[in-house]
């Protein structure tokens, strides 16, 4: 049941509340007809509960579930960045009727059960000690690889140990890992250009013969800071342009030998894979293709809420809004350059890949809540996918509509597993609280 | 039933007058003071009296260390307890989980099976006393086992107490996960001792479609299937287009055949060699049933069933996995729903043989748009018969696989009861609510049955 939650007044008798995994004897009201839930001013000022917003109560053998609590985590950088988008989080989680608070791997503290993260208040964020929340919303990413060890440990014990729920169990799509799961399946394995991994010379060799045009990226990279550009010229020999980190790359290359020798002393030890370039129309001398978000609905279903059209940077090999692309909401563009080749049919074109693309990588990684897929068209208007992202960026701010419906799914998937955990078994939750009695 | 938690407090100097309860907490059980009771925990139960102690806290109850021993009580553990017939004082439940002697080793080394460590929590949330032990441990005469308990904290192992308990009322033996003594023999002992063991047990295919075919309420769901003769062999030549021939008590796809029809040209016989797929095109009933003939001498039987046009999911074949568990009450429920994909263009959805796992809602939802919420319930509506009639002639069990196909038009067919079925699918799918339930139904089904529920 859903209830508006507002301070105590007067007293009441003391039950138990739980909220996430943590358990408390607290006076409370609960007017089940009128759904208002009254709960000690200190209480709700501890776990960063505003008065009169919704929760959702699910009355359980022996104590009042409340919550569901939410944790969203995130990196404390973003944290200081990114106020605004902070802002829309917290609201629109409250307004799906959730608890919610943001927490980074640092504040976690499993043996304890609890979490140290940050609530907003007002145009501020404070610190706040919570227990584990009811369900998880990973928009944290680590470039850093002993952090993305740490942090997939962590995600893995939370969700297999502690049973919470994520929304994103993957931090990231490895450009290699979501190659193979596009291969995977029939409807999907005509949209990804052909990808090896970089670094049997033999085998880079003989892709260089099969394609005039070959992109080189590093695995984990993103942004399009690690990507160069290998292109046939007509007389022989290749030229590269692109970046590597702070590095920016422009050369030529006489022979194809030279260029398997010269690209491994580029690249370092990362991990790094080559994929088939696709020529992208062009509009005013500038290469444009397609960023589209994919998200859960409320209820669970894949949506395509946004499709960014990006007209790139000339200076630059990627579309990367971040690397100077301008980025167009698709009707903006579709409007604009209506009699451009590619664009009729485009925002068809775009829903139906986001859609396949979003099935697949979700059957292959597990729960996801929303996806960014970037497509590009090739000369005959054929749709190819680059790659994916597993925490796009809300376009230039996060929008209230796209947020509210993953916060919605993800109070869903909550509420889910308060039912799960409750159906048919003796009535217990856990942790074991101290109680008077099992009533069998 | 009333069940209530309590502390054990063991005295270290014995004062030998019977164990010692709050007033309140007597007076909540309905049992009288200073009469002579039993205590029961497990298959051990001593009489003695139950005093009135005043300075005890309410859930607070003191057992003489003697009398503590023989009931298997450990000191500042949290347990239940209640009153049976208004003359016995029952503790915990204690249930026994038997398993290998190798993973017990594991376990000792801190290497457990996460399976394990879930129903050892799931255990402490309703006080019961887990014990772990292997089927060398037991003593049938003296009714006692040397058990191992597990004190769990936050999913790691903290302690791995070993010591002598009385002999459970009912022992989990999941002999799919590593070997163990034959169930059946088992089962016959643990009869005379007055315990029941809910095992693991493996049902040949033929075997269970038998069983099945009785059953009104299932047999929608049965696809053709019958031993493979001469005779079932030509019907099902001439009712069918797509037929596959498995051997009965093996799995995991090996040994499978399968026969599909190419219009004019007769039959095409594919089977997966050593180095990949084996075909031959056969001209006529005469050359498919020479070709098929080994397969009828072969040590395993064969079994011939009608292949399924099942659906597919981004141009792959899919089949559900759906692990059924008895829960609190003694009632089938579904634990987990698992979709499992095959890699494109093979039949084998298994993740050994290259298969991946995806959650149910998501598969479904794809391929059945604006459906999958009436295909979802019709797949569990097939588990929860399936296992019912099952259970009713080859119990008792308490968790079953049923691997189900879902065809292009939303009905749903029987593949297989898998009567040991692994954990392996769900734990890949990585969904919390069917982990909540996965380690915990056991655990609660085996406490309602020494609580006095249908133990057949």
């Amino acid at each position: 049941m859903r209830v508006k939650v507002v301070p105590l007044s007067g007293s009441a008798a003391p039950g138990w509340i739980q909220l996430g995994s943590g358990l408390a004897r607290i006076p409370y009201h609960l007017d089940a007809h009128r759904l208002v839930l009254a709960l000690p001013r200190g209480f709700l000022d501890r776990c960063g509960c505003t008065s009169q917003q919704d929760l959702h109560a699910y009355p359980a053998n022996g104590r009042l579930v409340i919550g569901p609590l939410l944790g969203i985590w995130v990196r404390p950088s973003a944290l200081r960045s990114w106020l605004r988008g902070i802002r829309t989080f917290d609201r629109e989680a409250r307004a799906a009727g959730a608890l919610p608070f943001f927490f980074d791997l640092d504040g976690i503290d499993r043996a304890a059960g609890r979490i140290t993260g940050w609530t907003a208040a007002g145009e501020r964020i404070r610190r706040v000690t919570l227990p584990l929340p009811d369900v998880i919303y990973n928009r944290a990413t680590f470039p850093d690889l002993h952090e993305r060890a740490a942090a997939r440990a962590m995600r893995r014990a939370l969700l297999e140990e502690e049973f919470i729920p994520f929304v994103n169990v993957a931090s990231g799509f490895p450009k290699w890992d979501t190659y193979r799961a596009l291969r995977r399946f029939p409807a999907t394995r005509g949209l990804v250009p052909e990808t090896i991994r970089f670094g049997d010379s033999a085998a880079l060799f003989r892709f260089l013969r099969r394609h005039r045009l070959v992109f080189l990226k590093a695995d984990g990279g993103s942004h399009g800071t690690e990507v160069l550009r290998l292109e046939a010229a007509l007389t022989g020999g290749w030229s590269v342009e692109g970046q590597i980190g702070d590095r920016r790359v422009q050369t030529r290359m006489a022979t194809t030998a030279q260029l398997c020798s010269f690209l491994p002393r580029l690249v370092g030890t990362k991990e790094w894979v080559v994929q088939r370039g696709i020529r992208l129309p062009r509009l005013q001398g500038r290469r444009w293709d397609l960023r589209i978000d994919v998200k859960k609905d409320g209820t669970g279903r894949w949506a395509v809420p946004l499709v960014l059209v990006r007209l790139g940077n000339p200076a630059s090999v990627t579309t990367n809004i971040s690397r100077g692309a301008t980025p167009f909401t698709l009707e903006d563009f579709c409007r604009r350059f209506k009699d451009a080749p590619g664009v009729a049919g485009l925002e068809e074109k775009a829903t139906r890949v986001g859609h396949l693309v979003a099935a697949a990588l979700e059957a292959t990684f597990g729960g996801l809540g929303e996806i960014g897929v970037d497509m590009g068209l090739d000369p005959a208007g054929r749709p190819w996918v680059f790659e994916a992202n597993a925490k796009p960026q809300y376009g230039p701010r996060p929008r209230s509509r796209l947020v509210r419906a993953i916060m919605a799914y993800a109070v869903r998937l909550a509420l889910r597993s308060w039912v799960g955990r409750e159906e048919g078994g003796t009535g217990c939750l856990r942790p074991l609280p101290v109680q008077e009695s099992f009533p069998w | 039933m009333e069940r209530f938690a309590v502390d054990m407090i063991i005295p270290a100097e014995d004062s030998g007058d019977g164990a010692r309860l709050p007033a309140l907490l007597l007076d909540r059980l309905r049992l009288p003071a200073d009469k002579a009771v039993a205590l029961r925990c497990g298959m051990q139960r001593i009489r003695t009296r139950l005093r009135v102690d005043r300075r005890l806290p309410p859930d607070k109850v003191r057992i003489p260390a003697s009398l503590a021993g023989r009931l298997g009580l450990r000191g500042g553990v949290r347990m239940g307890i209640w009153s049976e017939g208004g003359a016995t004082l029952a503790f915990g439940p204690l249930i026994g989980c038997m398993v290998s002697r190798q993973m017990l080793r594991d376990m000792e080394a801190g290497d457990a099976v996460t399976d394990f460590l879930h129903m050892a929590s799931a255990a402490r949330e309703i006080g019961v006393l887990l014990i772990f032990f292997h089927s060398g441990d037991i003593h049938w005469e003296q009714a006692e086992v040397r058990g191992r308990w597990i004190n769990p904290r936050r999913g790691r192992f903290s302690r791995l107490e070993a010591g002598r308990f009385p002999l459970p009322r009912v022992i989990l033996y999941p002999s799919g996960l590593g070997s163990g003594p034959d169930p059946h023999r088992l089962e016959t002992r643990a009869r005379t001792a007055g315990c029941t063991i809910l095992a693991h047990r493996h049902i040949r295919k033929l075997e269970a479609f038998d069983i099945l075919r009785r059953v009104p309420a299932v047999r929608r769901y049965l696809p053709y299937t019958a031993p493979l003769t001469p005779a079932t062999l030509r019907r099902a030549m001439e009712a069918y287009d797509d037929l596959y021939l498995k051997p009965d008590d093996l799995s995991r796809g090996r040994g499978v055949h399968r026969l599909t029809r190419q219009g004019a040209r007769g039959w095409l016989l594919t089977h997966r060699g050593t180095t990949g797929n084996v075909d031959r095109t056969l001209p006529d009933p005469g050359a498919v049933r020479e070709a098929v003939a080994p397969l009828l001498r072969a040590r395993s039987p064969y079994l011939i069933q009608e292949g399924l046009p099942l659906a597919t999911f981004l141009g792959n074949r899919f089949d559900v996995r759906v692990l059924v568990q008895k829960n609190g009450r003694g009632r089938w429920t579904v634990s987990g729903i698992a979709a499992r994909l095959a890699p494109i263009g093979s039949a084998i959805t298994s993740p050994r043989s290259g298969g991946l796992v995806a959650p149910p809602q998501q598969v479904l939802g794809y391929s059945f748009p604006g459906r999958a919420d009436a295909v979802v319930r019709e797949v569990r509506q097939a588990a929860l018969s399936i296992a019912e009639a099952i259970d009713a002639a080859l119990g008792p069990r308490y968790e079953l696989g049923i691997d189900l196909g879902v065809l292009r038009d939303g009905s749903v067919r029987l593949i297989e009861v898998n009567g040991r079925p692994l954990t392996v699918s769900l734990q890949r799918l990585r969904d919390p609510f069917a982990a909540e339930r996965i380690g915990r139904y056991p655990v609660h089904y085996a406490a309602w049955l020494d609580a006095g529920g249908d133990r057949r």
